[in-house]
């Protein structure tokens, strides 16, 4: 009979000793530092840019279109989690910022889609972005191309 | 007394088995078998070609350009915190293999500054599939937009993660890619090499 509480024991030690994989924390989104920047990018492939616009006017404005000289096609995309889990993008039309607020375009949300490169985009290299706006017009950007 | 000295040496030998098994295995890809190509064309079977090392495998497309190259990041900071080390193999395997072919990998790692024992995947799109499944990394397309020269580009769905083989080629850490803390894979990674 001295064996019973044997038994137990060991079943307790198999549970309590059995280690979980670590990964089983929750995953947190680290923040993204914002700043101002584009990715390297291969001709005829894709790169990403990043910046931060802040409305100066008393109305709201809204972003209606952007362009770049180094891409044959820009547009703004949103990175997010589909409803099944998986990471998805979309493109985003028409944003409209409040007066005085930031439209903030940072890794893992906002960015802008810089599709089919006219050249190589290397460390150093830079880019230019125009937005036009309904209210105030067209604003350009030249964001250095950073590894990050 | 008869009954107590086996039933304690019994006792003795599972306590050192299960506080000594290590990290639970999610997945045993030891016995699969995929023909690959990495970004210079040379076929390489996984994961048998890396057993013997730890991988880091992240899960790709070079058509994405945000959520992607966090992933790749991801790796490379592990890869720094490791100083580079011999005994850990990083891997950026691609989804989509219509498009990555070798040469776009090859092109795709040239961004980054990456040191050795970094390499990129990818195959014929049966054996991707394969290979997504029994690491179940999921992706689909989500949308397809016409460029101005009339070529459609298309956009894929896809699971984000990192995963970490132990040297036997098995599952034993899995993360999500592009938002974990890059110290849990280290601090998991620090845990299973000592």
């Amino acid at each position: 009979m001295k064996i019973a509480p044997t038994v137990l024991l060991i079943l307790f030690l198999y549970v309590s000793c059995g280690k979980e994989p670590e990964s089983k924390r929750p995953d947190i989104q680290p923040e993204m530092e914002i700043q101002n920047w584009a990715r390297p990018g291969v001709q005829g492939q894709m790169s990403g840019a990043y910046f931060t616009y802040k409305n100066p006017l008393e109305i709201s404005d809204t972003l209606v279109s952007i362009e770049s000289p180094q891409a044959m096609m820009t547009q703004i995309h949103e990175s997010y989690t589909t409803e099944d889990g998986l990471a998805g993008m979309r493109e985003k039309k028409e944003i409209i910022i409040a007066p005085g607020q930031e439209l903030v375009l940072k890794q893992g949300g906002l960015h802008v889609m810089l599709m089919n490169l006219n050249k190589d985009l290397s460390e150093n290299d830079s880019v230019k972005v125009s937005l036009t706006f309904s209210q105030i017009g067209t604003t350009t950007f030249t964001l250095p191309v950073k590894r990050n | 007394m008869k009954l107590f000295l086996p039933s304690s040496l019994l006792f003795l030998v599972f306590t050192f088995i299960t506080c000594n098994s290590g990290p639970k295995i999610i997945d045993d890809l030891s016995d699969k078998s995929f023909e690959v190509l990495n970004q210079n064309g040379k076929t390489v079977i996984f994961p048998d070609d890396y057993k013997g090392k730890y991988v880091v495998a992240g899960f790709i497309y070079t058509n994405c350009p945000d959520i992607c190259p966090l992933v790749t990041q991801n790796l490379i900071k592990v890869q720094k915190e490791f100083s580079n080390p011999d005994d850990i193999q990083f891997l950026g395997i691609t989804f989509d293999p219509k498009r990555d072919t070798p040469e776009v990998l090859k092109n795709y790692k040239g961004l980054f500054n990456l040191d050795k024992n970094f390499d990129f995947l990818t195959a014929d799109s049966t054996t991707i599939a394969e290979l997504m499944d029994s690491v179940r990394v999921r992706s689909q397309v989500s949308f397809t937009q016409v460029r101005e020269d009339d070529k459609e580009v298309y956009f894929m769905n896809h699971s984000d993660k990192i995963i970490v083989l132990d040297k036997k080629g098995r599952i034993i850490f899995e993360y999500g890619g592009s938002m974990t803390p890059v110290s849990y894979i280290v601090e998991d990674l620090q845990t299973v090499r000592r």
